[in-house]
């Protein structure tokens, strides 16, 4: 074992890395929470942060001196305004609600449905778009072809669509009077406005451009030789991107899972178009807050993110990848 | 323990946060400029822009700035979220003492009635034959969609609920409101002796595909163009304004489309419409009125004179005439709660209603 | 068992342009050509990743030009390994035994065997990541040779190894192809290596096979001013020849030449088959007569240049250290030498 073109690497942990360029990020990422809590005269809950932080300044003191990154750092210390900017408005609306009124909405029959609808709808119009947009997203990764800068813009598109006349134009295409909806509602009596298929075909719109765009990057980084070594080895083509390729590049598709699901679950404009009912979180929020107001409303928007928040967090914990001083795969 | 300060990222910081700071001072405007805060809805756009040319011409020095947006989202955006508005319009007048009384307003004006309509487009199943008479018969018919707006969310799906009501006693069918509605939601009705409750429970449950509820009417409209429904019910003034084009109308008679003010005490208030039926610490109870525009100048405007200057504009000769311009049929003159709540300078073009 | 007949491909800024040639079953063909010559396309036509626009691709006799690479039975090591990172040692050379119908205890002796054959059975469970270049490259190559191929393919397999590492591996592959009986065709760009490993050369450029034959033909007797430039020959001069002669002439220099059509021709000469004699002695055909130019020292050997009267180039002469002090060279002092009686022509 000697390092010769690429020397071995050691992987480390943690704790052993806790030099002072982690340490004054993590102090920066955490300057927000603090004045949070000040803003909100959580005086107590706001002295924990100085305490930690002098913990760790303490801690670090027998590990490595290097004087901090300066330029990390500052990096560091824009994140964090970055950071507080995102954080304030929602903390704001969690920590100023009731959470016996949260409690009390998640135990409401109607707040429960509506919760299972949109979690539902929202996973099963990820998986569709994950089924539909990977593949699109392999092609586009590896193959050339004339007109391709238009099919990309083509699928950028969504995502720029004001909601309303998205909802109205897919109404067009699916609705009973549709294009397609009203041979498939003569022939096959389906119809999909007002139903559970017509929030997930609303949420389908909204989230491809984000599976498609996620999983073309991530397949762009995998070297296409790396499929024809798989290839030599007696692999057909799909034995190759899946064994080969997906195992390199599930954390961009999760990535892309993720941004589409979230998509999925905020979308209300074109679902209020093509299915108002069944009801989703947004309709029940939209429907309250006009005639009870924002304070009223207030525990169910802290519901859905304290629920959302939980979700994000848990799979986002599975895509991390191992702490080595190299994270990046050396072939 | 020793780190030496790092000046890079200290500086750095310093100037993002001032830069931060700096961007949140700029966002005030310059306390000379005086301003005319007004949120309105879709159907009087016509008449406060013609409104609002002859005041900028007589007050120069006062800015008009406008936002439009829905009755009750514009209403929460002053009781709930704290903003500042010198007028503001609604579509039903009769929403402004529960949600605006007494903390944010104290009087209403009540300035041009509407009417509630059925909205088709010429591409609707049976739109050949439709009537004022038989249009009840023909929604009934089982191949024929028809839409409503949401009871539980505004005036717009209570009022167009209560036309059907007063339709069964208009037209002597007592199983009209049961066959159209009941038989296709879980809203019901009750009567006793002439007097009708109308129960919204929280969940609507649209069961068939026979009818369909949506947010507001205007969502309606797009619909039938796209032949995704025939029928939708709204009201003249959202059609005219906010309709696409290519959108027409039923007239209903005035016994039903809630526009004559006549008939508010012995026909339109025999119909109690209850939203959110089923939950007791959110039911809301509301009697059937006209369907008439409104308008409040809110308690903490910021520039009442303006609002009143403003006011004697729209609720005189050029208000009204571009009312009528859209088919909107003012009031005159102009009516409100109680006249000593009302600024003074306006109280000669207001009479006193109910 | 590999036979490429008129095998032609355009790609956007490359192309292969009707490649003919022929690998003998067992045989060992290098293929050296400058980089961006179209080398590793070559191989991947060969695999069958792409499909030539025109021409045949046969192996050991079978028109193979339509079938896909997986049913090829062609293995193929790329210079950056590329194993498989998220695999073990053991999980990537065994790869490709899935699609092989053979039992469980075939697959992992045959792991082993190969693993113990390449020497890197201490490393079974090692991931990429952890390992050095000759370990990987290594491994990437037991990998191909787990699924017993008829047909190694290497792209430049000693490129990214340091000297030493290149030695050893080169000395492996080459125990390798004795033993296992495989046909190799091994693309590098490096001269040197390709001359080490003793088989035939194929000489790519520009997406043309521009010259085929064994190591020492190519070097000693190349067929192109190309391929004499590209195989090392420092002495290239410009030969005319006489109408009618079956001589051509540059200088003092003269050769025999059969060249019937060709119209240019250059005599070339190896500076380690010239012998340096003392300026006094008598004249011979070929030997020539001028003054040092240059020395200089390369270590296992002095490269001396000499300038000579009528020869348009100074010619260079590899000799060593006693030839040099025993004949009192240094820059300016006379000397002969003899270029010897058959020399090269380049006819074309």
């Amino acid at each position: 074992m000697n390092g010769n073109a690429e020397g071995p690497v050691t992987g480390s942990t943690v704790r052993e890395r806790l030099d002072l360029n982690s340490m004054f990020t993590t102090l920066l990422v955490l300057l927000p929470f603090f004045c949070v809590c000040l803003l909100l005269r959580m005086f107590l809950l706001a002295a924990v942060f100085p305490v930690v932080g002098f913990a760790l300044l303490v801690l670090a003191r027998p590990m490595h001196r290097r004087r901090p990154d300066a330029a990390f750092v500052a990096f560091a210390a824009a994140g964090s305004l970055l950071v507080l900017f995102l954080i304030l408005p929602i903390l704001n609306l969690l920590l100023t609600t009731d959470p016996s009124r949260i409690v009390a909405m998640a135990r409401d029959k109607e707040v429960d449905a509506a919760i299972g609808i949109t979690l539902s709808t929202a996973m099963i119009a990820t998986m569709l778009a994950l089924a539909a947009g990977v593949p699109l997203g392999y092609v586009l990764a590896r193959e050339q072809f004339p007109g391709k800068p238009i099919v990309e813009g083509i699928i950028d598109m969504p995502v720029v669509v004001p909601h309303t006349i998205a909802g109205i134009a897919l109404l067009f295409i699916f609705g009973r009077g549709g294009v397609l909806g009203a041979p498939i509602h003569t022939y096959f009596g389906i119809l999909l406005t007002d139903t559970f298929w017509g929030i997930v075909l609303a949420m389908l719109f909204v989230s491809i451009p984000f599976v498609v765009n996620l999983s073309r990057d991530g397949f762009m980084s995998v070297d296409p030789r790396m499929e024809y070594v798989a290839r030599s080895l007696g692999a057909s083509p799909i034995s190759a991107f899946l064994r080969v390729t997906i195992p390199l590049t599930w954390r961009s598709l999760l990535s892309g899972a993720i941004m589409a699901w979230a998509r999925a679950i905020s979308e209300f404009g074109s679902i209020a178009v093509i299915a108002y009912y069944p009801k989703t979180i947004n309709t029940l929020l939209f429907e309250w807050y006009n005639f009870f107001g924002y304070t009223y409303t207030k525990p169910l928007a802290a519901l859905l993110l304290i629920v959302a928040l939980a979700i994000f967090i848990i799979l986002r914990t599975v895509a991390r990848t191992k702490r080595t001083v190299h994270t990046q795969f050396q072939a | 323990m020793r780190f030496y300060p790092c000046g890079i990222s200290a500086t750095s910081s310093l100037i993002i946060a001032a830069l931060a700071c700096l961007t949140g001072c700029t966002s005030k405007p310059a306390p000379e400029q005086k301003t005319l805060v007004i949120y309105h809805h879709g159907s009087p756009t016509p008449a406060i822009e013609a409104a609002e040319k002859v005041f900028e011409a007589r007050y120069p020095d006062v800015k008009v700035l406008r936002e439009k947006d829905d009755a009750l989202a514009n209403m929460r955006k002053v009781t709930d979220l704290g903003k500042l508005a010198d007028i503001v319009y609604t579509d039903d007048y009769s929403i402004i003492p529960p949600v605006m009384f007494p903390k944010y307003a104290n009087f209403w004006i009540r300035y041009a009635h509407d009417e509630m309509t059925l909205a088709y487009a010429p591409n609707s199943k049976y739109a050949a034959e439709i009537t004022p008479d038989n249009w009840y018969k023909i929604l009934a018919r089982p191949d024929v969609k028809w839409g409503i707006a949401d009871p539980n969310a505004g005036p717009d799906g209570y009022f167009s609920l209560g036309q059907i009501m007063l339709s069964n006693i208009y037209y002597k069918d007592p199983g009209l409101f049961n066959r159209l509605v009941s038989a296709n939601t879980a809203i019901k009705v009750t009567e006793n002796g002439g007097q009708y409750v109308i129960d919204c429970p929280e969940n609507l449950n649209p069961k068939s595909p026979k009818v369909v509820i949506r947010p507001d009417p205007e969502t309606l409209y797009p619909m039938i163009l796209a032949g995704e429904i025939d029928y939708a019910f709204g009201y003249m003034g959202s059609v005219i304004g906010e309709g696409p084009a290519g959108i027409k109308t039923v007239s209903l008679p005035s016994q039903i489309n809630l526009s004559d003010l006549s008939l508010v005490a012995n026909t339109y208030n025999r119909v109690t419409i209850n939203m959110f039926s089923d939950r007791p610490d959110r039911r809301i109870s509301v009697k059937l009125g006209a369907k008439a525009n409104g308008l409040t100048i809110p308690l903490n405007a910021p520039n009442k004179e303006a609002a009143v200057n403003f006011l004697t504009i729209f609720l005189g000769a050029t208000g009204q005439d571009a009312l009528k311009g859209v088919h909107i049929t003012p009031i005159s003159p102009a009516e409100t709660n109680d006249l000593s709540k009302v600024p003074e300078k306006l109280r000669p073009l207001l009479k006193q209603g109910q | 068992m590999i036979r490429l007949e008129g095998v032609s491909r355009e790609w956007p800024e490359f192309a292969i342009r009707d490649v003919t040639l022929e690998v003998r079953d067992g045989e060992y063909l290098i293929i050296v050509g400058p980089t961006g010559a179209g080398k590793t396309l070559l191989l991947e036509l060969i695999l069958g990743i792409h499909h030539p626009d025109k021409g045949r691709i046969f192996l050991d006799g079978v028109d193979v030009t339509d079938t896909r690479p997986e049913k090829r039975g062609i293995g193929m090591v790329y210079q950056d390994y590329l194993l498989f990172p998220h695999l073990d040692v053991t999980r990537n050379m065994a790869f490709g035994l899935r699609y092989q119908r053979n039992s469980a205890t075939e697959n992992e002796s045959r792991v082993q065997r190969t693993a113990k054959l390449l020497g890197i059975d201490h490393l079974l469970h090692r991931y990429p990541s952890t390992m050095s270049g000759g370990e990987k490259q290594r491994a990437a190559i037991g990998r191909a040779l787990v699924t017993e191929p008829r047909v190694l393919l290497l792209d430049e397999p000693l490129s990214a190894l340091d000297r030493r590492n290149a030695r050893r591996l080169r000395k492996e592959i080459q125990n390798l192809h004795r033993t296992q009986n495989l046909t190799i065709v091994h693309v590098t760009h490096d001269l040197a290596e390709a001359r080490a490993f003793g088989g035939n050369i194929a000489l790519i450029n520009e997406g043309r096979l521009k010259a085929l034959g064994n190591a020492e033909d190519m070097l000693r007797r190349p067929s192109t001013v190309f391929a004499a430039n590209f195989f090392g020959c420092v002495n290239i001069f410009e030969a005319q020849r006489s109408v009618g002669s079956a001589w051509v002439q540059s200088g003092p220099l003269t050769a025999r030449c059969d060249g019937g059509g060709a119209s240019s021709f250059h005599i070339v000469v190896h500076p380690d088959e010239v012998m340096l004699l003392p300026h006094t002695v008598e004249d011979r055909p070929n030997r020539l007569r001028g003054a040092v130019s240059s020395l200089t020292d390369e270590g296992s050997y002095v490269s001396v240049a000499i300038d000579v009267d009528g020869l348009g180039d100074s010619i260079v002469v590899y000799t060593n250290r006693h030839t040099v002090s025993s004949l009192g060279l240094a820059p300016g002092s006379p000397v002969a030498a003899d270029a010897g009686e058959n020399l090269h022509v380049v006819a074309e």
